[in-house]
């Protein structure tokens, strides 16, 4: 999370532009979300949120996204955290530590809502491949043929 | 001392003793038992930091011998389900496909030839070892002509006038191995290979992609598997310089070939525009006209550069490929076949 580096102002952050994967959109939106791991321990106080969200809201979830795979892992005195891969290759890890169940829903949500690229500070908020239709400008642009001819003479009427 | 270690070999789990390590150290290290005296002592042990730091120089130096970890397949990590991974592909792409035919698809023939090898290593009768499980030559195989078709059909729709050496540029650029492999690995398609070898190599990955696009037609009709290749490998042709896929070798030759099939006169190139003709970076800007009329203009830092450059623009000005065309028909409206066929019909009748 490049935003959390203490001291991080807006120029040393990784910034660029907005980006798709594989085009995705131009003809069906494919969630890049391939894979999420619920990770937490089945005692640990600060893992209640997870395993109430387990008990609550994960069936839901499941059901609502058939296309990401759910594998739930209680392991003994860890971290809660969800592990989240994307079809490019990315994992992203949040950590869910005395997170409610209310909370983590949200955060699977925005990871599902992701593109699995690097987060970025955007330079803007929108982008373009092609900024110009017409071609950049250059001295020779919207300017006749025969209009160096007529220059040069009247440089020469000058002279003379 | 955190994140110390890294994945071990052999065990397959993120630990700090690497396995590799505490076999020599214990081999070394621990002294015989009868020499050991357990004692207790309370308050800070002094041990623990050099213990762990020799711990660290030892399997820093492994690693430098070592050299990095072979990469490992997917589906060596605990968390993995093929079944469910196998479920969860065609829901990802809004498709409904039965997973016998989605097996099938990701089967290679290695992988087949590999299982019935360890059978009949294992010794069982050879009427138990041929195995009865579909690879996916046929699948591919479909995949492939449908892939084919589509795609030589959607560029003459959408460029009427390329000559059919372009248009099989163009479609050679979008079925290529490399564009095929990109586009199933961010589908999803990699992990669920099964291959005698890993890597998976990428004449494989392209196979099996092919095959996902015959699975879609077996399933669910030629239609929605023209759909299938429309969203993910046509629409890779977005934001592409088309006139960049077809090396004309001499564009000059072929523009005279063109204008003088429709009748018109020779080209001339002649000089618009020019400057910084006697310094190092001259520019010339240079115009190709046929009858008076310009065809096409293009700049050069030699003049048969900028006219090789302008007979190109003219080439792709004649065949309506030049920057600022409309975009592809890659929206919803013109998905079916029979409205590209109509938009075909429309533009021929208006040139």
């Amino acid at each position: 999370m490049a935003n959390l580096i203490v001291g991080a102002t807006g120029r040393t952050v990784t910034s660029g532009f907005l980006k798709s994967v594989l085009q995705n959109g131009t003809g069906r939106y494919v969630c890049q979300l391939q894979r999420i791991t619920l990770k937490f321990c089945k005692a640990s106080g600060q893992s209640r949120g997870v395993r109430d969200y387990v008990e609550n809201h994960l069936l839901d979830f499941a059901a609502a996204n058939p296309g990401v795979v759910v594998y739930v892992t209680p392991k003994p005195e860890i971290h809660a955290r969800l592990v989240a891969e994307y079809l490019n290759g990315e994992v992203h890890t949040v950590f869910v530590d005395k997170k409610s169940a209310e909370e983590i829903k949200q955060h699977v949500q925005s990871l599902v809502w992701r593109s699995g690229l690097p987060l970025v500070r955007l330079r803007k908020t929108q982008h373009t491949e092609t900024p110009s239709i017409q071609g950049q400008w250059t001295p020779f642009t919207n300017r006749p043929a025969s209009s160096t001819v007529a220059l040069e003479e009247r440089l020469k009427r000058l002279k003379t | 001392m955190a994140g110390l270690g890294r994945n071990c070999v052999l065990c397959a789990r993120k630990s700090l003793l690497f396995h590799r390590s505490c076999l020599t150290l214990t081999r070394t290290q621990i002294p015989l038992a009868s020499e050991v005296v357990v004692t207790q002592v309370r308050g800070t042990k002094r041990w623990v930091r050099p213990y762990l730091q020799t711990l660290l120089n030892r399997i820093n130096k492994e690693n430098e011998w070592l050299g990095p970890l072979p990469p490992q397949p997917r589906s060596s990590k605990i968390n993995w389900n093929y079944e469910s991974e196998l479920f969860a592909f065609g829901p990802r792409l809004g498709e409904k496909l039965n997973m016998n035919t989605l097996r099938a698809a990701f089967t290679d023939r290695s992988y087949v030839e590999q299982e019935e090898e360890r059978r009949r290593e294992l010794g069982l009768p050879l009427e138990d070892v041929k195995l009865d499980m579909q690879d996916n030559s046929h699948l591919s195989e479909q995949g492939w002509e449908l892939t084919t078709n589509y795609i030589y059909r959607f560029i003459r729709a959408e460029f009427p006038l390329l000559p059919e050496e372009g248009v099989k540029a163009i479609h050679d650029y979008v079925t290529q191995e490399d564009m095929l492999v990109w586009i199933a690995k961010h589908l999803g398609v990699k992990d669920l290979i099964r291959c005698s070898t890993f890597p998976v190599p990428p004449p494989v990955t392209k196979q099996v992609f092919l095959a996902i696009i015959g699975a879609v037609k077996h399933d669910q009709g030629p239609q929605r598997a023209e759909a299938f290749v429309q969203d993910f490998v046509v629409a890779q042709l977005v934001g592409k310089d088309v006139n960049a896929m077809w090396d004309v070798p001499n564009p000059m030759g072929m523009l005279a070939e063109v204008l003088q099939k429709e009748g018109r006169g020779e080209p001339e190139p002649r000089i618009i525009n020019q400057s910084g003709v006697n310094t190092v970076t001259p520019v010339f800007c240079v115009g190709v006209y046929s009858d008076k009329e310009l065809l096409g203009e293009a700049s050069g830092d030699t003049l048969p550069k900028a006219v090789e450059e302008a007979a190109r623009v003219a080439l792709a000005n004649m065949f309506k490929t030049h920057e600022g065309r409309k975009p592809l028909a890659l929206d919803t409206r013109l998905k079916t076949m029979a409205e590209i066929t109509g938009k075909t019909q429309y533009l021929e009748n208006k040139s």
